[in-house]
């Protein structure tokens, strides 16, 4: 029984498993309502992907720096506070248009506490500042990819556009799928979808190198 | 009585169910869905979560009724309402400590941070905010998005239960499933309804 290209396989997923196979959306159902809710255009998950990712990367980064001198009753609410100062200045400055603010609402408040960023904090207590910065910054990409993947799929399917440019390839709108309940189902899907793939190449490598190996076998005896 | 009673039942039904923190906005639900835990520990759950939520509406809307017109509470609001959880999780944490709670109901700090701090907590302050209305009416608000959330998650995880000994597929056990649950779930409520919702 050879699993040689399985074992590659699996040594591959191991390294992107933070983005892919434990992905902390999709895995772990962290920042679930800001991957789910207002990701209804690609837009609105590129400007949810930033607000969570700040507070991520800085909330990581101030754990790190206070690993030493905090306890976590005290430290939390100090994380909390900076982080929504954080998120009312990036917020203020980034001018995002109209259309985006009304799609995020109350979830650009919201990402200050998100718990991609309370998990990052958990996980950077420990570390020093350039494995805690690593540690946000994987888990910003990982909700960024979740996010964007989904907004992009809902724009296309329920306005017919990506990024506000025409994408008609198909006659017909699903407007419903910008509502919470099919943000939902899309995301439960995809994460079925991804999890049957990762099965599928398994098994499909593990058959094609055993079937490879039995058939030399059988020539060999003839 | 009634009619003077009428506005804040209506208040009290649209947050316990037409505005559900769950099945509306995604709010609350991830923290059962992985974690999951025992029925037991839900209404502990609900009761943390009004005991820290309701001094801090009753804040937060203080501030914006003495300072509302201020450009700098205008710029800083969301601040605000954090402080006013801050302050109100530091007021719980005392009682329950004094009072011997946390040890009867065995809920450690770690739980007792993440109700406090965590997006549950800071979107019913935000909302019960939203509906610019008087101190009963904010009130009434958040006790019924409480209430709601806490009805919510008890059905979540009685359904996580009974998925956990159905025959699924193996590409949609586990979160796949739950997810999807949550949608249809989610669907019916806004079957209900069928309104835009306050962002």
């Amino acid at each position: 029984m050879k699993t040689k290209k399985l074992g590659k396989h699996k040594k591959m997923l191991k390294r992107t498993s933070w983005v892919l196979k434990s992905n902390p959306v999709v895995a772990m159902g962290l920042a679930l309502p800001f991957a789910v809710v207002p990701t209804v255009s690609l837009r609105a998950g590129v400007v949810m992907s930033l607000l969570v990712g700040t507070a991520t990367l800085w909330m990581a980064l101030i754990s790190s720096l206070t690993r030493n001198w905090a306890k976590p009753m005290v430290k939390l609410p100090l994380l909390v506070i900076t982080s929504m100062l954080c998120i009312i200045l990036v917020s203020k400055y980034m001018n995002l248009p109209q259309s985006v603010t009304d799609a995020l609402g109350i979830y650009i408040p919201l990402a200050s506490v998100n718990s991609l960023a309370l998990e990052a904090a958990a996980r950077s207590g420990q570390k020093k500042l350039p494995a805690a910065v690593w540690t946000g910054l994987k888990l910003s990409l990982s909700f960024a990819l979740t996010a964007c993947s989904v907004s992009a799929v809902r724009e296309i399917l329920a306005y017919k556009t990506i990024w506000g440019v025409s994408f008609a390839l198909y006659p017909i709108k699903i407007t419903g799928l910008t509502l919470p309940c099919f943000g939902f189902i899309v995301l439960g899907f995809g994460a079925a979808f991804f999890k049957g793939l990762d099965r599928w190449i398994a098994k499909t490598l593990y058959q094609s190198e055993n079937r490879t190996t039995a058939l030399k076998e059988v020539g060999s005896d003839a | 009585m009634l009619s003077a009673a009428s506005p804040l039942l209506y208040i009290f039904v649209t947050a316990l169910v037409t505005e559900n923190l769950v099945f509306a906005r995604a709010i609350g639900a991830a923290d059962f869905l992985q974690r999951g835990g025992r029925h037991s520990r839900i209404p502990h759950y609900g009761v943390l979560l009004f005991s820290i939520c309701l001094p801090a509406v009753m804040m937060a809307w203080a501030a914006r009724h003495m300072l509302g017109d201020h450009p700098l509470y205008r710029d800083f609001r969301w601040l605000a309402a954090m402080l006013a959880l801050v302050v109100s999780f530091g007021a719980v944490k005392l009682l329950l400590t004094f009072a011997g709670i946390q040890n009867k109901w065995q809920v450690g700090d770690d739980v007792l941070l993440t109700v406090g701090f965590g997006t549950t907590s800071l979107a019913i302050v935000l909302l019960s905010l939203l509906l610019n209305a008087g101190l009963l009416q904010t009130v009434t608000f958040a006790a019924g998005s409480t209430l709601g959330l806490t009805v919510a998650i008890l059905l979540i995880h009685s359904g996580r239960e009974r998925l956990e000994i159905s025959q699924v597929r193996k590409s949609f056990q586990g979160f796949p499933i739950s997810l999807l649950y949550l949608g249809i779930l989610s669907m019916a409520i806004y079957g209900l309804t069928g309104h835009p919702l306050l962002t």
